[in-house]
């Protein structure tokens, strides 16, 4: 099993503001199903950045980015929101959850959006997430409610409920 | 849908008040419509319920053939008459008889009623008073033009069955101090004087017109003129649609070989009027849903801001812009129309409450509250305009929210 799932060519991006920066310098590389890649580098060379690109987000670069052999550059806002949504789980430093929603919607949501499976099916799936991290517990609170490091295992629980 | 009823949830109180604004904006755009409309028919309703849809007359005008035209019309000549006098012009409807039969057997016309008008003077000691006599079909008055409604003391039926009695206008009875019951004089054009018996007191509304006014029924107006049956002034037409009158009043003038008018002619001003008053209203109603729409607006601005870390994750994890789009247009939506829903709840209260103050007044004898009108119309419209207004107040916001560029907000976090 040597599928690559994910593929950089060349990848160059540059920061205007304030001075013009060359941020990332042709980054290429390609990770096959299954890896486990850490990226890491001294504060400022540019990691977030490269994620940024990775994670579809931030489409002002050059150079060819293909996720599950697609390549990314011409693909519009809304279809790279479908790519997001189905392919990409995030956790970020911060852990963005959405304050109004309890701590189950939260996890619910992104599948909720893909609308692969029903919504009982969604919930059983992210209930089952959420006690695996051992926050089952938690599920019907107000996300703003649990404290910081419960919050970060929520933000996690909330992609991996995409994988089956 | 979740996503937006959620934020409404988390901003509750602003919220609230976003839709309180647009409920104000349409309570008062029912009020002031219901209100501004229910005048408008009433006192158009002053003129319009009695005035006839067509009138056939006879106009006092000079002949337009004069006999010299004949003499001089094959020798290539002009001539030149000054000051021609109208002679041997008559005021009655010729061959109205057949006119009559002819009304009678038209199928555009609901009723007709017969009418013979005449100056008189009404006599107070010495002292002579100008008015009117009319003659007038009573039960066909009634019937069409709401006679009854204007007759403020006695029967109006009293006319044609008492003989020799007149209605007199109210300030016209007060002046000559006559009571239901009383013997009063009068002098017809001709000179002749005659003794009539008050039935009943007018009262249109229009204290001028009063001043001047008698009723009494045609046969008795025929009698003291010292006319036959023949003879009749007007003919009043009321007809089953009135858009037609202008057409019906034009074939009329030529068939019966005399004058008609129609309403919309001879009452313009009454409908240009309407006109400018809906207008204000409209335009006042408008503007308050408009002043509400910024409401709006503002709120989902801030809110917006506030939210923007959550825009960042729904983009994120694969809420497109349109999506997020939708999301505040539906909040925005949902204000509007929960405040619509209310306002037109409260703006139908604020009309019913309207109709029940009471509104006495010397002029107006049948209206006892404020005249309000409850069309659905104004709540179709009151409506519509709440959604546009809202939608455009969250469709500005919504475009903001969708164009977010979720690295700009998560990077540095």
């Amino acid at each position: 099993m040597t599928e690559t799932v994910l593929k950089c060519e060349e990848i160059t991006k540059y920061f205007y503001d304030p001075i013009e920066v060359k941020v990332l310098d042709k980054v290429s590389f390609e990770i096959t199903r299954g890896e486990f890649i850490s990226l890491v580098g001294k504060s400022g060379c540019g990691k977030s950045t490269l994620l940024y690109i990775l994670s579809t987000m931030d489409r002002d670069y050059q150079g060819n980015l293909y996720i599950d052999k697609q390549l990314m550059g011409p693909k519009t806002g809304a279809e790279l929101a479908q790519v997001r949504n189905e392919k990409i789980g995030f956790v970020f430093q911060f852990h963005y959850l959405l304050n109004e929603f309890t701590v189950l919607k939260n996890v619910m949501l992104p599948a909720l959006k893909l609308k692969k499976y029903s919504e009982e099916e969604i919930e059983a799936r992210a209930m089952k997430k959420l006690e695996v991290l051992g926050i089952g517990d938690l599920a019907l609170r107000n996300a703003g409610q649990i404290s910081g490091g419960q919050k970060q295992r929520v933000a996690i629980a909330r992609p991996s409920s995409m994988i089956h | 849908m979740n996503i937006a009823w959620s934020l409404l949830q988390a901003r509750r109180k602003q919220s609230v008040i976003a839709a309180v604004g647009v409920t104000f904006g349409i309570t008062m755009f029912i009020a002031l419509l219901s209100f501004m409309t229910g005048l408008n028919k009433m006192l158009d309703g002053l003129i319009l319920n009695r005035t006839p849809h067509v009138r056939i007359y006879k106009e006092i005008t000079t002949n337009p053939n004069q006999p010299i035209e004949n003499w001089f019309i094959s020798q290539n000549s002009y001539h030149f008459i000054e000051s021609i006098k109208a002679s041997n012009s008559r005021s009655e409807i010729l061959k109205s008889q057949e006119i009559l039969n002819s009304l009678a057997h038209d199928g555009r016309v609901l009723g007709y009623s017969r009418k013979v008008s005449s100056p008189a003077f009404f006599n107070l000691g010495t002292i002579d008073i100008a008015g009117f006599l009319n003659g007038i079909d009573v039960e066909k008055e009634v019937k069409f033009y709401k006679f009854s409604d204007y007759v403020t003391t006695g029967n109006p039926i009293d006319i044609k069955n008492v003989p020799n009695s007149i209605i007199l206008g109210k300030p016209l009875a007060e002046k000559l101090l006559a009571d239901l019951g009383d013997i009063i004089q009068l002098t017809t054009s001709q000179g002749d004087r005659f003794q009539l018996k008050v039935v009943g007191c007018y009262q249109s509304g229009i204290a001028d017109f009063d001043k001047t006014q008698s009723f009494a029924s045609v046969a008795t107006a025929q009698k003291l003129l010292g006319r036959g049956p023949d003879y009749i002034t007007d003919i009043q037409v009321k007809l089953k649609s009135i858009e037609m009158a202008p057409i019906i009043a034009l074939e009329f003038q030529k068939k019966f070989q005399t004058n008609a008018i129609d309403i919309q002619k001879a009452n313009a001003q009454f409908e240009t009027g309407t006109k400018v008053r809906n207008i204000i209203s409209y335009a006042v109603g408008v503007t308050l849903l408009i002043v509400a729409g910024f409401g709006i607006y503002n709120i989902l601005n801030m809110m917006i801001y506030e939210k923007m870390d959550t825009i960042a994750i729904l983009k994120a994890t694969g809420f497109s812009g349109t999506d997020v789009k939708s999301i505040f247009i539906v909040i925005s939506l949902s204000i509007g129309v929960a405040g619509c829903f209310a306002g037109l709840f409260i703006g139908f209260l604020f009309t019913v409450f309207i109709s029940t103050i009471p509104f006495n007044t010397e002029a107006l004898p049948t209206i006892k509250t404020y005249p309000v009108s409850f069309n659905p119309f104004f709540y179709f419209i009151a409506f519509c305009f709440s959604l546009i207004t809202t939608f455009f107040a969250g469709w500005f916001p919504a475009k903001k929210a969708s164009n977010i560029d979720p690295v700009e907000i998560i990077r540095g976090k």
